[in-house]
């Protein structure tokens, strides 16, 4: 408003130029989303192009991080305390062995909570006295220490766990891929295996347990019973130890030489949960593809956008001109397309955000696993659609700004 | 008539592309005059509109507008005085979809003016034009005299002191038409200087001042051509403009030359947009 309708009384041969004023950033946004809101229909299927692109990365990410969220909280429940210790192979290679006190050992290290074992017997187990000996459908034999319940963490799903007394009588628990195998539903009196030449009566089955999985495929009896019925030698298999989670590093550094003192090269220390883990995450590979075809889906979305601009441009020059006549500056128009292009890729970008989310509440729920979006990867997902959209519309406002008035006004 | 000069053409010529759409043109408009631009098609009206709006720069010559020498400014410069200075009607209206008053509010849009100051003047104007009644309704549900009629509301928002009206009524019928030219003449009797470019000798000749176009030169400006033709300053008498006798315009068939008779003659806009 620098120019009245007479301006000055002094007849200046030069008055200063008029300057253009600034616009509000309401009124881009508002000129912006006008000229969305005339075409719907092209500005849906452009906007859908950045909605998939980021959806599909969103879904990547989310379905990623519930899955391992799924695990933390497994592992959570079952305890990353958990080491376990078995003999590893002798110097000659031979198997070897650990040394029957293993267990009361272990259990004297200071931040040791429980320790307990279980150790294979030669045995094998069969439904009946009838099936070939040949038929022991890879189900193992282990004597089990009584505590050994609640050092892994494992549950009894049917019937009871070993106790003081069926310990030491011909009593197994089964494992449930072990309980499958044989054809063993429910626990009872009258449920007797062929187990080791004479018959065992199953006491309990067990649910899987995913830190022991050995434990599944395992037919378990009493520690003495197995000493006494199987000609068991006594020394343990597996020592299964619950550490202070603080301690966890410390006690699986000292937990070879502790439990096999004499050769302690002969001790292989894991921790479950870590092998566990690793499992989980060699699914990266395939999240890193799927990230990738996200990303491909996006800049295809940024294209289409820059394409629905020029379009924009070329259709509207009426308009331009029509602005440039009602005092835009060049900058203005540019702005005005820029702010269309950001908006129309803003719309795609937040909609992808929704439809990843969707995608991934429905496959989490299908899974069983808690919905997990992480916050960056929306503020991303928004923020890459913003960079996006400022690319495509660059070229499409600066061609705009270009025309001249009278070009536009043709 | 001696109220100050708004426009100021000085020996302006422009050319596209090797064609001379204007020659040596002299033309000065005063503050709030009301003058018509007439001439066949092709003989240079909108290029002497465009130039007179500061759309375009001539190739030579001088024009000023509002005391500003164009030469002077730059770009961003010459929208800001076109904002402050001159509003547009044009021919297609060019009214853009959406509710009437916000088409109208639109006019200050590149001033810096607050929404909401733009929308009480939008509403002001439109009551002033007789378009109290439509102010909530969308621009496509109104007459095409209507239509126009908003386009001038909100060309004239910013109370701007000059209205170039492109062919304001060629694309009405003569009723809406009248309407739209009575819209005109209420603003220029509040004081505005407006200038109608118009290729019907009847408009031309019912205002008080007509300018003829023909082949890109002023062939008669009644402004000049009163009492003593060849004396006003603005516009001297030369071999190549020739300041014809005010008898000749009357007749009408002289505005129609054979190649201004085809598809381009009164729908010109329309095709090329």
């Amino acid at each position: 408003m620098t120019v009245r309708r007479f301006p000055g009384k002094r007849r200046s041969p030069r008055p200063s130029p008029p300057r253009p004023a600034r616009m509000r950033a309401a009124d881009m946004a508002r000129v912006g989303a006008a000229g969305l809101r005339a075409r719907p229909t092209r500005v849906f299927l452009s906007a859908l192009g950045i909605a998939i692109g980021i959806a599909a990365m969103i879904a990547v990410i989310g379905v990623s991080a519930s899955g391992r969220e799924d695990l933390d909280r497994r592992l959570d429940a079952l305890g990353t305390d958990l080491l376990t210790v078995s003999p590893g192979k002798s110097l000659g290679g031979a198997a070897a062995s650990l040394p029957a006190d293993a267990v009361a050992m272990i259990g004297r290290i200071g931040p040791v909570e429980a320790a307990s074992a279980i150790g294979k017997t030669a045995a094998k187990v069969y439904r009946s006295d009838r099936i070939p000996e040949a038929e022991s459908g890879g189900i193992g034999v282990y004597a089990a220490r009584l505590d050994l319940l609640d050092t892994v963490g494992a549950v009894v799903t049917r019937g009871t766990w070993l106790n003081a007394a069926t310990h030491t009588y011909p009593a197994v628990v089964l494992g449930p891929k072990a309980a499958e195998r044989l054809g063993v539903h429910t626990p009872g009196p009258q449920v007797q295996l062929w187990l080791g030449e004479r018959w065992f009566t199953v006491v309990g089955i067990l649910a899987a347990n995913p830190l022991a999985p050995e434990l599944d495929a395992a037919a378990l009896v009493g520690w003495p019973a197995a000493e006494r019925e199987l000609g068991f030698d006594g020394h343990p298999t597996t020592v299964y130890t619950r550490t202070e989670d603080s301690a966890v590093l410390d006690v699986q550094a000292v937990l070879g030489a502790t439990a096999n003192p004499a050769e302690p090269n002969e001790v292989e220390v894991s921790r479950p949960s870590d092998a566990l883990a690793a499992q989980e995450a060699t699914d990266d590979t395939l999240n890193g593809l799927f990230l990738g075809l996200g990303a491909t889906a996006l800049l295809v979305g940024g294209v289409g956008v820059a394409n629905t601009m020029v379009i924009s441009v070329l259709e509207r020059r009426a308009e331009i001109g029509l602005r440039r006549a009602l005092g835009a500056t060049r900058g203005h128009i540019r702005v005005q397309f820029l702010a269309e292009s950001l908006l129309l890729s803003l719309l795609g970008g937040v909609g992808g955000v929704f439809l990843g989310m969707a995608a991934t509440t429905g496959y989490a729920t299908h899974q069983g696993w808690p919905t997990v979006v992480p916050p960056w990867a929306m503020a991303g997902g928004v923020a890459a659609t913003l960079v996006i959209g400022a690319v495509a519309g660059l070229y499409p406002a600066v061609r705009a700004a270009r025309l001249a008035p009278t070009e536009a006004l043709a | 008539m001696t109220a100050r000069p708004l426009v100021e053409l000085v020996g302006v010529a422009k050319e596209y592309g090797g064609v001379l759409a204007l020659r040596d043109a002299h033309l000065t408009v005063r503050v709030g005059e009301l003058a018509a631009v007439v001439g066949p098609s092709g003989s240079g009206k909108s290029t002497l509109l465009t130039i007179m709006g500061t759309l375009s720069r001539p190739t030579s010559g001088t024009v000023r507008v509002a005391g500003h020498d164009l030469d002077d400014l730059r770009d961003r410069e010459l929208a800001a005085l076109r904002a402050a200075t001159i509003g547009f009607v044009f021919q297609q209206f060019h009214l853009g979809p959406g509710p009437v008053l916000d088409a109208v509010a639109d006019g200050l849009l590149y001033q810096g003016t607050p929404r909401r100051r733009r929308r009480a003047l939008a509403e002001q104007v439109l009551h002033r034009l007789g378009l109290g009644h439509r102010l909530g309704h969308d621009t496509h549900q109104l007459s095409g005299g209507e239509k126009q009629r908003v386009a001038i509301a909100r060309a004239v928002l910013g109370d701007p002191p000059l209205l170039l009206a492109d062919e304001p009524t060629g694309a009405l019928d003569s009723r809406a038409g009248a309407v739209v030219m009575e819209a005109l003449y209420e603003l220029h009797r509040a004081g505005t200087a407006v200038i109608v470019i118009t290729h019907n000798p009847d408009i031309a000749a019912s205002l008080p001042r007509e300018v003829r176009l023909r082949d890109g030169r002023i062939e008669y400006d009644s402004a000049c051509a009163a009492p003593v033709p060849a004396v006003a300053q603005e516009a001297p008498a030369r071999p190549d403009t020739p300041v014809t006798d005010p008898e000749h315009h009357r007749s009408n068939g002289q505005f129609v030359r054979p190649d201004a008779i085809g598809p381009r003659h009164p729908g010109r806009r329309e095709e090329d947009s």
